[in-house]
């Protein structure tokens, strides 16, 4: 809403522009600009009153505490043998309609203040009758329409569209209506969308002589449905679906022929109609003032909380000690409880000098969540392994998916996609990261994003939103060389993952993982693995296909860890137990196999392990060989083996005899050959 | 025998400091103390000295047997010195080359706004309780007097007739009020989404918090008191955030009444305007308000019994703010140089 400082002074005496932007923004009216006093303001949907200048002046007045001045609306009628009915046949969507028949016009441009006034609005002047009913709906509230009465057949009737009836409009377009859209018409045809805009056929012209001056009240839902089925918004349908005065329709249209008659010639007939058939009258609502001091946290005595309703034009009666009935007229459609009242004492009394207190409640239930404290601590330690934090959007695209090589699977999809980019939720961390990668690819990244995916789930109204922990690591595509030789980027390889993997989990207290290999898009076949505790699937990890790498131009080696959160969290054990460091001396001993190929460092540390029973402590592979002089088809593999007891230090004849039966199971189960 | 003494010290003294090396010093110290040492000689020719000078004799040889062990040690230990000095010497670097990269998580910015926003709340007493991001249309609109008219639904991104994404986290709200009795106090932070195109201010999805009071004698008094201690401990960690204003401006929600939108003094202007607060010294943060007694009631409180606030605002406004970002997407770019930074 745009409105002249100038123009308010005309109803009420307002304080300087700074200080009436200030009143403005303390009454909920929200100032765009104020420069030059031409104030651009932000009215919310609730406040019908303050699209217009009387409104605001009405607001000022009550904030500021001045008297409020309106126009003259007495205007001399003059007798007419014309006759003129209005036939309103839906009348939930038309409660009241005014019209009267205004004669001898001579059409031409309007005065220079109101075309001036009109620009300041950001309205375009026409001429001196359409100027006058935009001039009365800026002034008042109230749109106002004028048909050219001698285009108008017979009576006017009020009624719902037909399904496909046209109605070429005043901008030009021939307009397919449906059952939704109320209309003006007369006996003949339609000449107007009730409450949205005229019909171009009874628009008024140079040669318009005489015009039915509508002043109506429409229904707000009516007009919204009827203007959003048109895909169309104008002056007039805003106002009328935020609540126009029922009450005000004849004031407005007084006035606005009194204006006609004053600069447009017009002759005012005595010729018109005004059914209200659904009178609108105002409500009473009880205030108590205790209830509103106890909302507020005031203590205001009643008689000045009365005092600050009656400034707003609302009128109280005092129903006993403490107890207010106040009647609300009816261009305040928003005030229809108690609370309502008890907003309406906070903003004359001022936001500002409430006093700043706090609440005194206690809450046992305080803090994070279990389930947020474990995420926190995930996170903690990928930080301290070097992992950088991202967070990517949830929504995305098919074809961000394909991209990416997942498997398809049921989506999350949108009814009313707001672009081709965002049109279902995503079920896999996989094209974020990849994406995240892309954006990276230079300078390489390592990174991770704890995060949702959305799964349909057949039988349920809502998806599963589970929490994923997605790991992602990249080479930059070029190594930046350092005149320090050894001081390299750590690599981004199947192992580096593995161990921010391991120690993460470990510093949640996971029971150590098992990995197995595993083959899964979008990974390197030879270089996945699957991971698993007590045997339940938590995650996969692997190097990123060549082939996917390459439609993401990833230049260096890219490794890509998922973890599926909540399962995990029955297997976090935060409380730390002490475990006694040895007081007795290790003993550590190398052994050297040369195996089949195809033999896993996991069934080899497991068979070695199960062999030495309890005082082998650790079993640790520290070199693996193939080629030249191991035979084709095998491999070498040297292992760290750790002896300790709790209470003794260990013998050479012990260790001696652990070896040997380690040995043998390596020759027997294995199928090794020791070296 | 005395003039002896006098000029072996002398000499022997010469040569001490005249040593340049260990070896040297060694072998000063075999010439004169060793079994065949000149000093050694000395005492052993006392055969020819009278009984009666003999103990005085004995007395000059050992004074300058301590000097010239003592000259020795110190000269030692000079050479070692000087020794390990130049070894030191030898090793300088040049302490102004660069330092190998140190590979250093950091925590996403929005992470880092939520978390300091988390950490206050829980202070003040706050729980912290999540809900669906894809949600009814019931906990989105209907529950919170969001009429079927409302422009709201038309920002809004739908699954189904009555599935959306949510608009704002307040589902979560209503969620906790209809399994709990009064006291309430939860904030409820997370991912909320619009139906809207995605500018330098404006995001298809974003981060809000939502917070929520309800128990007896809770006032709007309590929702200013509460926000203000909030942003002035939130805005302290900003150079010069001392001296934080807050504002509350009426508005219309229709969740709340009376309701209103709350400002913070211009951090970067400190209140005297600038273009980051379009010159009115104050930079708009979110909503909030009385819960509507509407609310209450359709989650089955006793509305007279209970009153309660609730407020809301976007976490990636704040970032903003709180590291003056020019631009919201760059949030969502994830480049890694960015990230780092914070």
């Amino acid at each position: 809403m745009r409105i002249s400082q100038d123009w308010l002074n005309e109803f009420v005496t307002t304080p300087a522009t700074d200080e009436l932007a200030h009143a403005f923004e303390m009454a909920g009216i929200g100032v765009e600009s104020s420069e030059g006093g031409i104030f651009e303001l932000e009215v919310t949907n609730n406040r019908g009153d303050w699209l217009s200048a009387t409104g605001l002046a009405r607001e000022i007045a009550a904030l500021t505490d001045k008297r409020l001045r309106l126009p003259a609306t007495d205007v001399a009628e003059t007798s007419s043998s014309a006759t003129l009915s209005v036939d309103i046949q839906s009348s939930n969507d038309c409660p009241r309609y005014f019209a009267r028949l205004i004669e001898n016009l001579k059409v031409g441009p309007s005065p220079d203040w109101m075309q001036h006034r009109l620009i300041e609005c950001g309205m375009r002047p026409v001429n001196n009758i359409v100027d006058v009913t935009n001039y009365v709906m800026l002034e008042t509230g109230q749109p106002l329409h004028a048909f050219d009465a001698d285009k108008v057949a017979g009576n006017i009737v009020v009624r719902r569209a037909f399904e496909n009836e046209t109605l070429h409009t005043l901008d030009d377009v021939e307009r397919v209506l449906t059952p939704e859209v109320l209309l003006i018409a007369d006996t003949e045809k339609p000449i107007g969308i009730a409450g949205v805009m005229g019909g171009l056929h009874s628009e008024v012209t140079s040669s318009t002589t005489r015009v039915l001056l509508e002043s109506a009240h429409f229904d707000g839902l009516r007009v919204r449905r009827g203007a959003r089925a048109l895909g169309l918004s104008t002056e007039a349908s805003r106002r009328f679906e935020r609540w126009v005065d029922p009450n005000g329709v004849r004031r407005a249209a007084d006035r606005a022929a009194r204006l006609l008659q004053e600069h447009a010639g017009g002759t005012v007939t005595s010729v018109f109609a005004d059914r209200y058939v659904q009178p609108i009258t105002a409500v009473t609502v009880r205030l108590r003032s205790a209830r509103c001091n106890a909302v507020l946290g005031l203590r205001l005595k009643t008689e000045s909380i009365s005092k600050s309703l009656e400034r707003l034009g609302l009128s109280v009666m005092t129903v006993e000690e403490g107890v207010l009935d106040v009647t609300v007229p009816t261009f305040r459609r928003d005030i229809a409880r108690e609370i309502d009242l008890i907003e309406e004492v906070a903003r004359v009394y001022g936001y500002e000098q409430i006093p700043t207190t706090l609440p005194k409640t206690v809450n046992a239930m305080a803090g994070r969540s279990l389930s947020q404290r474990l995420e926190e601590r995930a996170k903690s330690a990928l930080l301290r392994c070097g992992l950088t934090e991202v967070i990517t959007f949830s929504m995305q695209n098919a074809a961000d998916v394909e991209r990416s090589g997942i498997a398809a699977a049921q989506v999350v999809k949108f009814a009313n996609p707001i672009s081709e980019d965002y049109t279902q939720m995503r079920t896999s961390l996989i094209p974020s990261l990849l994406g995240v990668l892309a954006k990276n690819a230079r300078s390489g990244a390592r990174v991770f994003e704890l995060g949702k995916v959305y799964q349909p789930h057949e039988g349920d109204q809502l998806p599963r939103e589970c929490r994923h922990l997605g790991m992602a690591l990249l080479q930059p595509a070029t190594q930046q060389a350092h005149w320090q030789k050894n001081a390299v980027a750590p690599p981004a390889d199947f192992f580096s993952l593995k161990a921010v993997v391991e120690a993460t989990l470990s510093e949640l207290g996971v029971p150590p993982l098992q990995w197995r290999a595993a083959t899964a898009a979008p990974y390197h076949p030879g270089r996945c693995a699957r991971l698993s505790i007590d045997s339940q699937d938590v995650g996969v990890l692997g190097e990123v296909h060549p082939d996917v790498a390459q439609r993401y131009d990833l230049a260096g080696r890219a490794v890509i860890g998922i973890i599926d959160f909540d399962p995990l969290v029955r297997h976090i054990a935060l409380l730390k137990q002490y475990q006694p460091l040895g007081r007795f001396p290790a003993i550590e001993r190398d052994v050297a196999l040369v195996l089949r190929a195809e033999q896993t460092a996991a069934t080899v540390e497991g068979v070695l392990r199960e062999a030495g029973g309890e005082l082998l402590r650790s079993v640790r592979t520290f070199d693996v060989y193939t080629g030249s002089p191991v035979p084709e088809g095998f491999k070498s593999m040297a292992l760290s083996l750790l002896f300790r007891a709790d209470d003794r230090t260990l013998t050479d004849t012990e260790i001696e005899a652990l070896m040997s039966q380690i040995r043998a199971a390596a020759e027997q189960q294995l199928g090794a050959t020791l070296r | 025998m005395e003039e002896q003494i006098r000029q072996l010290e002398e000499r022997a003294t010469t040569q001490i400091n005249s040593a340049s090396s260990l070896a040297q010093i060694e072998e000063a110290r075999i010439a004169l103390l060793g079994k065949k040492g000149e000093l050694t000689g000395l005492l052993r020719g006392m055969g020819s000295v009278t009984p009666e000078e003999r103990p005085r004799v004995g007395q000059l040889v050992n004074e300058a047997r301590t000097r010239l062990e003592t000259l020795l040690d110190e000269r030692k230990s000079a050479l070692a010195q000087a020794a390990r000095d130049a070894a030191l010497a030898a090793e300088t670097i040049d302490v102004t080359l660069p330092a190998p990269p140190l590979a250093f998580g950091k925590r996403h910015p929005l992470t880092q706004t939520m978390d300091d926003i988390v950490r206050i709340f829980s202070q003040l007493g706050y729980g912290v309780v999540e809900g669906p991001e894809v949600e009814t249309a019931y906990y989105n609109f209907d529950a919170l007097n969001i009429g079927p008219d409302h422009p709201a639904r038309e920002r809004t991104i739908f699954i189904s007739d009555d599935v959306v994404l949510r608009t704002e986290t307040s589902a979560v709200q209503i969620r906790t009020m209809e399994s709990r009795q009064p006291p309430i106090k939860i904030i409820a932070p997370g991912r909320v989404y619009r139906r809207e195109a995605t500018d330098r201010t404006h995001l298809a999805m974003f981060h809000q918090v939502e917070g929520l009071l309800i128990d007896r004698d809770i006032t709007f008094g309590d929702l200013k008191g509460t926000l203000t201690t909030f942003l002035q401990q939130l805005f302290d960690a900003v150079p010069g955030g001392g001296g934080l204003s807050t504002r509350f401006r009426p508005h219309y929600f229709p969740f709340t009444e009376p309701s209103a939108e709350f400002d913070i003094s211009c951090i970067f202007c400190n209140g005297s305007g600038c273009a980051t607060c379009k010159r009115t010294g104050w930079i708009e943060l979110g909503g909030c308000g009385m819960v509507h007694p509407g609310v209450l009631e359709n989650v089955g409180y006793d509305a007279e019994r209970y009153t309660g606030f609730a407020f809301g605002f976007g976490i990636e406004r704040l970032a903003m703010i709180k590291f003056d970002l020019d631009d919201l997407r760059v949030l969502y770019e994830n480049d890694v140089r960015f990230l780092q930074q914070f």
